[in-house]
């Protein structure tokens, strides 16, 4: 190893660690024994060994002769200069109210957006985890293709549950649930017609942690006519006495004994109910054209909770293959698919046949709150950065002072370190109330739970805490490196002027946060320009003035005709017919083919059933043919009317008169209706038809002409009552069903807006910061030019050129972000608004008509300040 | 005894006393190595010195400095008046047991 004389050297890594561990008093004379050992034996050649001596050295020096002694180090009077700092940032912050002010609420305003976000966020992501075998716990769902076509389905077959327990014992608990569709519950005089329930399994309650208040979870459901109430409920029922054992009438049929009372419920959780009825007290209803041996009736969710030693991919390939062999049509393949428990609430969005009382959320709306947490969090940090330096500018006395009397450079760094961390710290304590503050807002207006209780307040103090910290930390950083900068007498003359460098930083900032501010205006813009587009849409079908009348518990049967009746006769009613759904996504649905057809071509065909006038009552168009007629006996038994994209898929070219079998049942095709949205905008329609019932009919449409609202519905009311005495009358406006469809977009479209309008204040406070800034930085050259004769005008002009074009520049980085994000977000729709001109322009005028209000203020003022003023001093 | 000096530490001690004046860690060391051909760490001979300084029987004081040692200044150790006694005493010990053993027993030749 030949080294050049100068190369050799002890490692300085290794000396710098020496002098981290040793005490002063000893590190130089050790120090030096190490390196006149190193030297020397370097000298003769040994480099490599003189090395690994020296760093050998440095490790076994170590002891406690030579360790530091940390208690032993002079006292720096820590506590004094920290409180001093507290007590300067409270001073200056009341030195400038409007300005801290500005600085602190603005930085809470960020803050506690991104705690609501984080809230809602954390609620999404928490469903069904409360259950404590829930990792075990899968839903067991299935897909079919049929000739192509894949659909993805939730609810299975009533004999899978029934099939997996048998064919594989031991895998774990499997149970099965059935929609109990709403129906009447009475106690005596107490009577409630109620839909939130289920048919559950007797292992439903031992699966799942919903834990009993009262009842034993583990037979509660085993027997017959057995029912467990929410605590709500039982209340309802029976107030304070004990509902154990009572009996509730149903649908004045058959008496359910109550076995269980839930405690409160998680509402975290993916199936939502009020009550659960064993599972043997489920009968199929009639008219129904399977029963509960049935592998091809996909109306019950099934799930399974297996030993952990059990592969779940190996048992669902097991389960595919049991369902294979046992479903019957040879033109679909059927596949079972286990969902994770944590999973249902947020992964399958692509899944359909979900099933009432099943909530499903949207991974989306998560993905863009916490986008536009990010974004907001962002701007109010930079606003924070830039009103912070801005306010300090003008403590350049206290700054030279500082330097004067000793302080070093570091000294004044942590001094407006600290100070910006207190800053952010007082600000997340105002956003912690604000949030409490909002809290009823968020929880009945965009139905956003926020936690009720201060606790679960308290919890997000650390997390926040720390992150206010950081806000403090990087935002003061740069106003404390810049101050601290200066020297002592530049300092002290007061006037701290920034090099270039500053400037670009600043600017840079600026144009960012307006990029963020004018593209979330513009991106809140389109989400609610879609939604109201989405809403405006022509159906294809009136759904103003329509009230549904919802039959519950009972069969009217005959009754119906004498309803009918009268309805006809009251003044507020138009017309009346039936439906068998209303509208708002649900359907039927059958395998229709061509008469003599094999059933390897069968089309998948979504279907109502309704009677007479429909048509007339809904204002649907009738392309070809007509509509279901008293005239024609035949048309309640094979009367079949079709929808165009029906027509098209089956790729009939004279339908009228074609025979048609559908649900094993031979039709006729009597007319061709023109699409309309019977599912919900976010997808096409498809193919449909419309029978006449061979089911019960429960669902009444009422077409209501003219009249308050309240008088129509209790007229309506007592024309029911005359007719159906005794049976709960149940009145919706058909309406209210199909905005609930939308209720995902209003609702983003609501938070889109407000945070984005939050987010736009932020900016123009960070703007107003900026102005102040640089006004003031450029005092002296406005008194200047007044002196030499510039007029106010003039001065307007050159003060606030330069932030036009930072706002310039904003959009221009702006508006193809958003077309781009626009577009693609837009493609998630069937039926999807322009991005039009006005989508840009009106964000722009709006941002710049607020960045002239903040500017005004600042530069009227400064054009108008008398120039002796700013030119005494020098 | 109070001031009982361990085997390596009279050692060092020694060495101290006999580079009167001139004793520092690096040369101590050097001179164990050499003249009784023993493997010492630097830092336990540093050790053993602080250790006999905080017993009173070594003082120190900054010294000279060299472009050897990187500009930094040596730290002489010298053996004070207890350390003297020390040696003394553990030198008349030693004597004492000397004198005890029988001729014959240390007779090399005759055995």
């Amino acid at each position: 190893m030949s080294q050049s004389k100068n190369d050799i050297k002890p490692p300085r890594l290794a000396t710098r660690l020496f002098n981290y561990y040793c005490k002063n008093e000893l590190a130089d004379s050790i120090l030096g024994d190490l390196q006149e050992q190193f030297y020397r034996e370097a000298g003769k050649g040994h480099y490599l060994k003189a090395r690994r001596r020296y760093w050998a050295n440095v490790f076994t020096f170590i002891n406690r002769h030579t360790l530091r002694r940390t208690h032993k180090q002079p006292n720096h009077n820590h506590t004094a200069m920290f409180k001093n700092y507290t007590l300067i940032t409270l001073r200056n912050l009341r030195k400038k109210p409007v300005f801290s002010f500005i600085n602190i609420f603005g930085l809470a305003i960020g803050l506690a957006s991104c705690m609501i976000i984080y809230f809602y966020i954390q609620r999404e992501l928490s469903f069904d985890r409360f259950h404590s075998n829930s990792e075990n716990i899968y839903r067991v769902a299935n897909t079919y293709d049929r000739s192509g076509n894949k659909f993805n389905w939730v609810r299975t077959p009533p004999a899978l549950a029934p099939g997996i327990r048998d064919n594989f014992p031991g895998i774990g608990k499997v149970t099965r649930l059935r929609f109990t569709d709403e129906h009447v519950y009475a106690l005596g005089d107490k009577v409630f017609s109620i839909e939130n329930g289920f048919f559950a399994d007797s292992l439903y309650l031992e699966m799942f942690d919903f834990k009993l208040k009262s009842g034993n979870p583990e037979t509660a459901l085993d027997a017959p006519n057995s029912i467990v109430l929410t605590e709500g409920l039982a209340e309802r029922f029976f107030g304070n006495d004990n509902p154990l054992g009572k009996l509730i009438r149903f649908d004045n049929e058959k008496s359910l004994k109550v076995t269980g009372v839930f405690e409160r419920l998680p509402t975290n959780s993916h199936i939502d109910f009020e009550l659960l009825i064993s599972f043997s007290t489920y009968v199929v209803p009639e008219g129904y054209l399977a029963d509960l041996n049935s592998w091809a009736w996909g109306g019950f969710q099934t799930y399974i909770e297996i030993s952990p030693n059990i592969d779940p991919t190996d048992l669902q390939q097991n389960i595919t293959e049991l369902y294979q062999n046992n479903y019957t049509r040879t033109d679909t393949k059927v596949a079972a698919v286990l969902q994770p428990l944590h999973n249902l609430y947020l992964e399958y969005p692509d899944y359909s046949n979900v099933g009432h009382s099943i909530k499903v959320g949207d991974k989306s709306t998560i993905y863009m709150l916490t986008g536009i947490a990010t974004l907001v969090l962002l701007v109010a940090g930079l606003n924070f950065m830039n009103l912070s330096t801005a306010i300090s500018l003008n403590r350049g006395k206290e700054i030279g002072m500082r330097k004067v009397m000793g302080a070093v450079r570091g000294k004044i760094k942590n001094q407006f370190l600290i100070e910006s961390v207190i800053i952010a710290l007082i600000s997340m304590s105002i956003a912690l109330v604000l949030v409490v503050l909002a809290e009823p807002v968020f929880n009945d207006l965009l139905k956003i739970e926020l936690p009720k209780s201060l606790m679960d307040y308290l919890v997000v103090i650390p997390i926040f805490g720390l992150a206010s910290i950081a806000i403090g930390i990087l935002g003061g950083l740069y106003p404390s490196l810049m101050l601290s900068s200066f020297s002592p007498i530049k300092a002290l003359k007061g006037n701290l002027k920034t090099g270039n460098s500053g400037t670009v930083v600043r600017k840079g900032l600026t144009i960012f946060q307006f990029v963020v501010s004018v593209g979330l205006m513009m991106a809140s813009l389109l989400v609610v320009r879609q939604t109201d587009f989405m809403k405006s849409q022509s159906l294809g079908f009136d759904q103003e003035n329509i009230v549904v009348l919802k039959v519950v518990g009972t069969d009217i049967g005959d009754d119906y005709a004498s309803l009918k009746n009268t309805l006809i006769q009251n003044p507020y009613v138009s017309m009346v017919s039936t439906t068998s759904h209303t509208f708002s996504g649900s359907s039927s649905s059958g395998p229709a083919r061509l008469q003599g057809a094999p059933a390897s071509e069968s089309h998948h065909l979504n279907y109502y059933q309704t009677g007479y006038d429909f048509l007339k009552v809904m204002d649907l168009e009738l392309k070809e043919g007509r509509f279901f007629s008293k005239e024609y006996p035949n048309d309640p038994e094979e009367g079949l009317i079709l929808n165009e994209t029906a027509v098209k898929e089956m790729g009939l070219e004279e339908p009228l008169g074609q025979h048609i079998t559908f649900h094993n049942r031979d039709r006729v095709v009597i007319g061709v209706i023109k699409d309309f949205n019977y599912v919900s905008l976010h997808s096409p329609i498809s193919a449909m038809g419309i029978v006449m019932p061979f089911t019960i009919q429960d669902l009444i449409l009422v077409k209501a002409s003219g009249g308050v609202v309240s008088d129509v519905i209790s007229s309506l009311e007592d024309d029911w009552n005359s007719v159906l005495e005794g049976v709960p009358f149940d009145a919706k406006f058909l309406d209210e069903g199909i905005q609930a469809m939308y209720e995902q977009e209003t609702r983003l479209s609501k938070l889109v807006g407000i945070f984005s309008t939050l987010a736009v204040v932020l900016a123009c406070l960070g703007l107003y910061g900026l102005v102040a800034f640089s006004v003031q930085a450029r005092l002296k050259e406005v008194g200047i030019r007044k002196v030499l004769g510039g007029s106010v005008n003039s001065m307007l002009i050159l003060l606030s050129r330069q932030f036009f074009t930072l706002i310039l520049v904003a959009n221009l980085i702006a508006v193809p972000l958003v077309y781009f994000l626009g577009d693609n977000w837009l493609s998630n729709f069937s039926y999807r608004t322009e991005m039009g001109l006005f989508l840009f322009l009106l964000p722009m005028t709006v941002l710049i008509l607020i960045a002239l209000i903040t500017l005004s203020h600042q530069v009227i003022k400064a054009a108008l300040t008398n120039p002796v003023k700013v030119l005494r001093n020098d | 005894m109070r001031n009982s000096i361990g085997e390596f530490e009279e050692i060092v001690l020694l060495v101290v006393a006999a580079q009167h004046d001139k004793a520092y860690g690096l040369s101590v060391t050097d001179a164990i190595e050499e003249q009784l051909k023993r493997s010492v760490k630097l830092s336990s001979v540093h050790t053993s010195l602080y250790r006999l300084e905080e017993k009173g029987l070594v003082e120190s004081r900054i010294g000279e400095t060299s472009t050897l040692r990187g500009g930094r200044k040596k730290r002489h150790f010298i053996i004070t008046m207890a350390g003297k006694k020390a040696l003394i005493s553990a030198q008349e010990a030693r004597n004492q047991l000397w004198q005890q053993i029988p001729k014959t027993v240390l007779d090399i030749n005759k055995a």
